[in-house]
């Protein structure tokens, strides 16, 4: 694996990373070595704003559930900002989410429908059935637009992803 | 409202002023917003994205430097379960 293979982070992947050890369960271990890859220089992470968007909202919901009221401006500012140091210190390239749909003034829902109806449900060995749901479909597209080798997520959906990003599923 | 000013004379710029099909085209000033506007598979130039933050290669330790560190600003996370994380999670 060279350098110059980057993977786009999903929101997951910084939830577990940052959320308390008793919450992520084993997850954490695998965000751990992931970014081992990332420090040996074998990967390198990118996001953009949208998915930031995305780990703002849950962390705004999980931060309520666990205070059982809604969180002040204050307290989620204590986040965004942990969040903010961690992809700095990982080394995450942050791509404006706007910027990467305007050059080729792409058909943002037409290509996310696309991905959508490329894609494939898949069933897990517990008889669930898993599918990629628009906003994942959309974090897919933001990826493939900047562009990135593959998608990193806990999302065992991206398992039956079919764009040209390549899933690789910590699940 | 965008038929009807179609017969002004206009100078049509073919690729930014192309709506819908081939051949119909208006005035820039028309065009309601971006958004209404269909580019032609070869009008789209493939631009080089930049990133608006360029992550430098993270020393050595970082990989464990954040891990939890929610659960030492908020300590109420602590009784967050897994399931937890995955419904909020899936909840985008």
């Amino acid at each position: 694996m060279s350098v110059s293979e980057t993977a786009y982070i999903d929101a997951n992947v910084i939830i577990y990373h940052i959320f308390p050890l008793e919450a992520s369960g084993a997850a954490h271990k695998k965000t751990v070595r992931l970014i081992m890859d990332v420090e040996e220089g074998k990967l390198k992470l990118a996001i953009s704003t949208f998915t930031i968007g995305e780990i703002k909202a849950t962390s705004k919901r999980l931060l309520a559930k666990a205070l059982n009221r809604i969180p002040n401006e204050d307290e989620l500012k204590k986040i965004a900002d942990e969040v903010e140091r961690t992809l700095s210190d990982w080394g995450v390239d942050i791509y404006d989410a706007e910027r990467l749909i305007t050059p080729a003034r792409t058909l943002i829902i037409t290509e996310a429908e696309r991905i959508i109806d490329f894609s494939i449900p898949i069933k897990t060995t517990d008889d669930k059935w898993h599918m990629i749901g628009f906003a994942d479909a959309l974090a897919a597209l933001f990826a493939s637009k900047i562009p990135t080798k593959y998608f990193a997520t806990f999302d065992v959906a991206f398992r039956g992803l079919k764009w040209s990003v390549t899933p690789m599923v910590l699940w | 409202m965008l038929d009807a000013k179609l017969d002004k004379p206009t100078e049509i710029n073919p690729v930014a002023n192309t709506y819908g099909l081939p051949g119909h085209s208006i005035e820039s000033e028309d065009a309601a917003s971006e958004s209404q506007i269909f580019y032609p598979a070869e009008s789209v130039v493939s631009v080089k994205a930049v990133p608006i933050v360029e992550g430098k290669k993270p020393a050595e330790g970082t990989s464990s430097k954040h891990l939890g560190s929610l659960g030492k600003l908020f300590p109420e996370l602590k009784k967050l379960k897994s399931e937890d994380l995955s419904e909020a999670l899936s909840e985008d």
